[in-house]
């Protein structure tokens, strides 16, 4: 299987570094000194780069394409924040403590290492971290604080504020520090306000152009997905560990009580399918430089993944959608040595591998994993930095240049009274447009419980009507069911652009918390409302089929199963047929035809001399036979049924 | 320390300027100690830290319990608080000669009241690093740098306002000399100072560690 996949993928990425990408990626060299497990990137109000490291470093260039670089400061711990006031003046967030590093003496390098606050206590614990670092509209410093984890040891020696060990909820990951799961407020005279509660790891915090202050957190126990939320003063977001820091703290809360205090998220970023653990909300205050994309969100993520979210205000609180925006192949390779494992190349966690879906590699420079820090550089160009230490592999920086080429991309997607209107970036295909087969929607829930909780109440959304723009680059979306308290989920691969070329990211989740009356969600928010039907039969199962379809098949074969040419294939003459086989062709040639024997020999083994890798040291025999349930089901049409007991691979 | 003796310990004095990197510029020279490195150090409160005075002298100092933890001939070994997702504590590389652990050994009017201490933060001056913090609202500044022989540790307090009393605990020591000066002795273990009233230059009160047994 190796073999064979070098062979795909050589004359593949020979072909595909001839195609330029809408948006390119751009490796700035770090200076050799320097452990690349960057961890905080900002800009001087006079354009210098700066960066922290995990090693406690703080670097800066004027010059990021041919250096010099300069070591500002180091043996800080673990900053995962920083602001430079000036050259000479930079703040970050380690650990322990908000630091204003002064260089008193002009030499270039801090002298002063000033302590600004540290009124959290911090136990030494691995999973303890503090992130950072804005500024809000008065200036005052915005950071947060990660809730540690029990699975490593926590230091109670010395604690700069008493520590309260006890777990009040049922909560994987307690509050043993004051402030500990909170998003906190330091203003110029150094003195602590804490805003908002409830976080599990509020990796990322962010400042919106207008001083609203927004923070991300990470899937895990009662945060049941990665989330974006607006924190607003007073509220609770969660996870109650860190409740027992509040001012009217009165003892611990069941669970219908939590649910009640809880603020929802903005925008939820779908576990497996949105990455799996975001990093730093940036705004794209470029005007125009970044692209068609003034005013939105750019998201990194751990994975190979950035994601791109559109807010707008419903009843007077914000919610929106969520898109990928430059996401990257991880491979069959990966997927297969990660399944199921902590780490977070591909999304770990029940949700993660089921909705994780793979996409073809990009061409030119690929993206790494660990994009927790981003900031947009006075030229308009998106730095990303980059660590994963001890979950993957891949530290640095890099920098994201739009080519001016406008990217096909649903650029907005609003909340309309009986549905959603999608707007494009450029006029598209308008006959597809008005055609519900271009469309696949659903929607979910996620339950607010301990455990956290895996996709609830799936369903297919209907369609009512299409109603599309005079000039093509906007449809309505009228549907049958539009209910507060789902995600929905909408692929539109069939879609093209007038100019005939494909959605690049035709994919788009919205959070509907809320519908333009406000009206909310009044159900259970721990239970489901569907109850699953109970699987008796053994026979193949077709869901489970779509999600191994999802996971490794979709890059090739198309989520609509029309296959087609591999990215960048036809570039190459004389190699094989790059050309994926077509599940919805009919007659005695469809792949479909074929019997299930034929079918289930051919994806164990694939092809001499085909890309079709062999699956049969990746898949289970009877998750092949799901697989080829779900490509029956989905795309067969009236072709053969799958019999009941297949024949078993060798 | 003689000259044997420090390239003996030489490649521990690696260790730390392997995590450390190099200097203050691609293509200066190493920078010259005092390095202050926030860290896990083992015993200590949360984020305290190594100090590598000289590449055959460390020590830890804790902000939050108040003093020098520990100082040894040798350096630091800081790979195990960054290699994995779960870290360990520093490593002490090298032969501890001095040791305290009393909560805030120095105390402000009242020997027997454990003062509320701030930390405010460090600095890099004269060849030493300064640990800044307040007891009880009164600002200290603690400095750090080794002995004038190169040996030991020289430490220093220094308090700008005046008409304060200070006490040390001292802390019997088998491995290490001890010399105390600008203070006087109360009983043995404990030393005072005093901030006068007249506060341009206060005679600062200071004390000097050094390893009975040299390496
Ligand atoms: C790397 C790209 C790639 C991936 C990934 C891939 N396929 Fe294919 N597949 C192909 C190509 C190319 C062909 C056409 C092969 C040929 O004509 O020899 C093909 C053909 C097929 C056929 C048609 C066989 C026939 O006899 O006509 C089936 C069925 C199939 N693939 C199933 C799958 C399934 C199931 C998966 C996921 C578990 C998958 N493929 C993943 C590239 C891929």
């Amino acid at each position: 299987m190796k073999r064979r996949l070098a062979f795909f993928l050589l004359p593949l990425a020979a072909a595909a570094s001839l195609r330029a990408n809408t948006y390119e990626i751009e490796e700035i060299t770090l200076p050799t000194a320097m452990v690349p497990e960057v961890s905080g990137v900002t800009f001087t109000p006079d354009g210098q780069l700066v960066i922290v490291n995990r090693h406690g470093e703080v670097w800066l260039t004027a010059d990021p394409k041919n250096g010099p670089w300069r070591r500002f400061a180091f043996g800080l711990h673990e900053p995962l924040g920083v602001f430079a006031a000036s050259a000479t003046e930079i703040f970050v967030t380690q650990r322990p403590e908000l630091t204003r590093l002064r260089d008193t003496d002009g030499d270039g390098a801090a002298d002063r290492y000033e302590t600004i606050n540290d009124d959290w206590s911090v136990t030494d614990n691995w999973h303890e971290f503090t992130f950072g670092l804005h500024l809000n509209k008065e200036g005052d410093f915005i950071l947060s604080t990660g809730l540690p984890d029990l699975a490593g040891p926590l230091n109670t020696l010395y604690p700069r504020v008493p520590l309260n060990m006890e777990k009040v909820h049922e909560e994987r990951k307690p509050s043993p520090g004051r402030y500990e799961g909170w998003v906190l407020k330091v203003d110029r005279d150094g003195r602590l306000t804490p805003i908002a509660s409830g976080f599990r790891a509020a990796a990322g915090v962010g400042v919106s152009p207008d001083g609203e202050i927004f923070a991300t957190d990470q899937q895990g126990d009662y945060v049941a997905t990665s989330t974006l939320v607006h924190v607003q003063p007073g509220r609770f977001y969660g996870h109650p560990a860190s409740l027992k820091w509040a001012k009217d703290y009165d003892g611990p809360l069941d669970l219908p009580e939590l649910a009640k205090r809880r603020t929802p998220e903005a925008v939820a970023l779908p576990h497996g399918t949105m990455g799996g653990s975001p990093g730093e909300p940036v705004w794209d205050t470029t005007g125009g430089k970044f692209g068609p994309f003034t005013g939105q969100i750019f998201v990194g993520d751990f994975t190979k993944l950035i994601s791109r979210v559109y807010l707008e205000k419903v009843a007077g609180e914000y919610q929106g959608a969520c898109f990928p925006f430059i996401r990257d192949a991880v491979g069959l390779e990966a997927i297969q040595a990660n399944s199921g494992a902590d780490n977070l190349t591909i999304p770990a966690g029940r949700d993660g591998l089921k909705y994780f879906r793979d996409v073809p590699p990009r061409s030119g420079t690929p993206l790494r994993p660990g994009n927790m820090r981003m900031a947009f550089a006075p030229d308009g160009s998106l730095y990303v930095a980059q660590t994963t230490r001890g979950w993957a592999s891949g530290d640095g920086l890099q920098r994201i240049v739009w080519s001016q080429r406008t990217p096909v991309e649903i650029a907005t997607i609003e909340l309309i009274p009986d549905g959603f209107r999608l707007t494009f970036t450029t006029a598209m295909d308008a006959e597809k447009l008005g055609d519900v087969s271009s469309y696949r929607l659903g929607r979910f829930r996620y339950l607010y419980l301990p455990s956290g909780s895996p996709r609830t109440d799936e369903a297919e959304v209907a369609i009512r009507e299409l109603r599309v723009a005079g000039d093509g680059r906007a449809v309505e979306l009228a549907l049958e069911d539009l209910d507060p308290g789902y995600i929905y989920e909408l692929e539109v691969d069939p879609l093209r652009s007038a100019a005939g070329d494909r959605v690049e990211n035709p994919l788009a989740f919205y959070t509907l918390t809320r519908l333009l009356d406000g009206s909310l969600f009044t159900g259970p928010m721990s239970e489901p409302l569907l109850i699953a039907e109970k699987k008796t039969d053994q026979g193949p199962n077709p869901e489970n089929g779509l999600s191994i379809y999802r996971t490794f098949c979709v890059t090739c074969h198309q989520p609509d199963g029309s296959g087609g040419a591999l990215p960048g294939a036809t570039a190459l003459p004389g190699t094989p047929a790059l050309v994926a086989a077509d599940f919805t062709l009919r007659g005695p040639e469809a792949p479909l035809s074929k019997s299930d024997e034929e079918l289930i020999r051919f994806i164990t083994h694939g092809s001499e001399g085909s890309p079709m890798p062999p699956f049969g040291g990746v898949l289970k025999p009877n998750q092949i036979t799901d697989v080829l349930a779900y490509l029956r089901s989905a795309f067969g049409g009236d072709s053969q049924a799958l019999s009941p007991t297949p024949t078993q691979p060798e | 320390m003689n000259r044997t003796g420090r390239s003996l310990l030489l490649p521990a004095a690696l260790l730390v300027a392997l995590v450390a990197g190099p200097g203050l510029s691609e293509d200066k020279d190493p920078p010259t100690p005092p390095q202050v490195y926030r860290t896990f150090m083992p015993g200590a409160g949360p984020s305290a830290f190594g100090v590598v005075l000289a590449p055959y002298l460390a020590l830890c100092y804790d902000p939050l319990r108040g003093g020098v933890n520990q100082s040894w001939q040798g350096t630091l070994d800081l790979a195990p608080t960054l290699r994995a997702k779960i870290n360990e504590p520093a490593t002490i590389a090298g032969t501890v000669f001095y040791e305290e652990s009393i909560l805030q050994p120095l105390r402000i009017e009242d020997p027997e009241t454990v003062p509320e201490r701030r930390f405010k933060g460090y600095r890099y001056a004269d060849g030493a690093v300064i640990f800044d913090y307040t007891l009880d609202g009164v600002a200290v500044s603690e400095a750090l740098r080794i002995t004038s022989d190169g040996d030991g540790v020289e430490r220093a307090w220094m308090v700008a306002e005046g008409g304060h009393t200070f006490y040390f605990l001292a802390e019997e020591q088998s491995d290490a000399e001890v010399v105390f000066t600008g203070g006087t002795k109360v009983s043995p273990g404990l030393w005072k100072f005093e901030t006068g009233t007249d506060t341009d230059s206060p005679a600062p009160f200071a004390m000097t560690m050094q390893a009975k047994t040299k390496k």
